[in-house]
């Protein structure tokens, strides 16, 4: 049972790691990117290669972190510049139905290039045991990478002046833009953050397990998920609601099966889309 | 974007145009060489409807339903179990299945629209009920054999002895998306249509002048789900199987694409756009996983600088013919 209360805590960090990126993007863009997903797998892909090919771990892992980043950026520059200068309901739509574009052309490309594969990145260290339980050292990794990366994101808002714009924006863009914060270069700055969380959340799972190609709807839709639990604003709200799921999916899958899990899982998301939008953990970023 | 503007001609939305078009359809068939010819535009013919109903959906009614694939693998699946498993009449067992559908999808628009939900959060419970229909697919793999799908007994198709059974089945599918057309053309004309522009526009001040906008966005969409309940299980009884790789969210981009290509709100637009997609996916079948890849880039431009269609095309160049007559 504490085998599975800990898988529970290592995918619920992977969760928050993906659901944080989405939160920070659809707060800041006011896209709701559905190309998330693919960033995790892009990173998966390059790190789990390189390693493969006997690049150094962290080099492997540094580049394909850095390539979702890097995708991020492209995409805030390129392809969603036209959506910031719609407004309301029509900015949404066309945000979605470009991302779910970019989604599908870069699945397609990868489904191509990588049939049927899995990538995992493997650590060079022994299984180490603890308290009588043995643990995959790269799991343990997987988790510690996790932790890190959520407590220097947090420390990054709470602490810093770029921080403190970005939570600023969050609440109320026209007021941030009136006290003189420059949402445009701001927005392409959590773009970065956002893909990089992606590529944290891809190299926690190329640890822990191994980086499906084709599995990019459902990580975009597990990350949708998480925010909309966590409420969709909030950063607090990602990290608990991904902590939460992640726990209540390992356990739940441990009595009645996966499948099954993850429908008790997307029936709980439309109750809490239906009797509180707002979200279950909301509060002020 | 997407406003229906049409100065000087109405090509696009003329009953006659509509008439003419599906009359070539049919006659189309006597001019074709073989089987795969023939399978490619019952096809097309499946998806005019699918289109259709996303354009009452999503088009008319402005609801972001991200699971037309399950809605209509809803009807595919539960009439191919019941006919399998209590064996049935096909026929009776589709207008179950239209039933379930029909009843699935009002029931989404019901709880979304009366909880006043924005449009992420449609898009976001509609693509979580999709994948709770595909993995539940997946899951109950004793009934419905999971990803393999499961074998359905064979339709009578009307008229299978006057035409052959190819020919009487591409008959059948043709006549089911022209009556959906008529009651597209018909829906946008009537009072219902004329109601639901205008919640389109601003559902508050619908509701200020007596528009009971509850009442019909659901009835929109419970149209849409049946039309989708109709095609999937005409679907799945016309290639002999239900399986979850067909009612995938892929075909939820293919009907958007062919919604977006063919322009909303166009009577024309969804058989222009069934057309164009599913010959360029039969051209290029031979990407393989890339036609995904090509699909996506062609939303992304169609998105970008395309939005209003190809049927929009079609009014700019009868208005200036019309207008260069007249000078």
């Amino acid at each position: 049972m504490i085998e599975v209360l800990i898988d529970g805590i290592l995918f619920g960090l992977q969760l928050a790691l993906l659901a944080v990126g989405l939160v920070l993007i659809f707060g800041l863009g006011g896209v709701l990117n559905l190309a998330h997903g693919e960033f995790v797998i892009i990173t998966g892909i390059t790190a789990g290669m390189l390693s493969s090919l006997g690049v150094n771990i962290l080099i492997s892992i540094t580049t394909g972190v850095l390539l979702a980043g890097v995708a991020g950026v492209a995409m805030d520059r390129t392809l969603l510049r036209p959506v910031y200068k719609l407004s309301g309901e029509m900015e949404i739509l066309v945000g979605l139905f470009l991302t779910l574009g970019l989604a599908a052309a870069i699945d397609g490309v990868i489904a191509y290039l990588f049939p049927g594969l899995h990538f995992s990145i493997n650590v060079p260290v022994e299984a180490i045991s603890f308290f009588g339980l043995a643990f995959r050292p790269s799991s343990l990794i997987a988790g510690l990478v996790a932790v890190i990366s959520l407590l220097l994101l947090l420390f990054f808002l709470r602490n810093t002046t770029t921080g403190k714009a970005i939570r600023a924006i969050l609440q109320n863009q026209t007021g941030a833009r009136l006290c003189g914060i420059n949402v445009d270069n701001i927005r392409t700055l959590v773009f970065l953050l956002g893909g990089i969380m992606a590529g944290l959340a891809g190299v926690a799972q190329g640890l822990s397990s191994s980086v499906d190609p084709g599995a990019g709807l459902e990580l975009t839709s597990l990350a949708l998920i998480v925010s909309v639990v966590g409420g969709v604003r909030s950063v607090y709200g990602a990290i608990i609601a991904g902590l939460l799921l992640g726990i209540v999916n390992a356990v739940v899958s441990y009595l009645v099966g996966t499948y099954l899990a993850l429908i008790i899982l997307l029936v709980v998301v439309i109750g809490v889309v239906l009797f509180k939008p707002s979200g279950l953990f909301a509060r002020s970023v | 974007m997407w406003k229906l503007k049409r100065p000087g001609s109405r090509l696009s939305s003329s009953p006659v145009v509509l008439l003419i078009v599906f009359v070539i359809l049919a006659i189309i068939p006597s001019l074709l060489k073989n089987p795969y010819q023939l399978r490619v535009l019952t096809i097309i013919a499946i998806f005019i409807a699918f289109t259709y109903a996303a354009n009452i959906i999503f088009g008319e009614s402005r609801q972001l339903f991200l699971c037309m694939s399950a809605i209509s693998g809803i009807a595919a699946y539960t009439s191919a179990i019941l006919s399998i498993e209590l064996g049935l009449n096909p026929w009776l067992t589709i207008l179950i299945g239209i039933a379930f559908s029909t009843a699935v999808g009002s029931l989404l628009s019901y709880v979304s629209v009366s909880r006043g939900l924005g449009v992420i959060f449609v898009a976001i419970v509609t693509l979580a009920f999709t994948l709770i229909f595909e993995n539940t697919i997946l899951g109950l793999r004793s009934i419905t054999m999971g990803e393999t799908g499961l074998v359905v007994p064979t339709l009578w198709w009307p008229l299978e002895g006057l035409f052959g059974r190819r020919l009487a089945s591409y008959y059948v599918i043709l006549a089911y998306s022209a009556i959906v057309a008529l009651i597209y053309f018909m829906l946008i004309h009537s009072k219902f249509g004329m109601a639901l522009k205008a919640i389109r526009s601003d559902n508050v001040s619908a509701e200020v002048i007596g528009i009971d906008v509850t009442k019909h966005q659901v009835m929109a969409v419970a149209l849409g789900s049946s039309i989708l309940g109709m095609g999937g299980s005409l679907y799945a009884y016309y290639q002999g199987m239900a399986s979850p790789g067909v009612f995938s969210p892929l075909m939820d981009i293919t009907i958007f694409l062919m919604l977006i290509l063919g322009g909303f709100g166009a009577p024309i637009g969804p058989i222009v756009g069934a057309v164009f997609i599913i010959l360029i996916q039969e051209l290029t079948r031979g990407l393989g996983q890339l036609t995904m890849t090509f699909f996506g880039g062609l939303l992304v431009v169609l998105i970008l600088i395309f939005r209003e269609g190809i049927a929009s095309i079609f009014d700019k160049v009868a208005t200036y013919v019309y207008y260069s007559k007249r000078s």
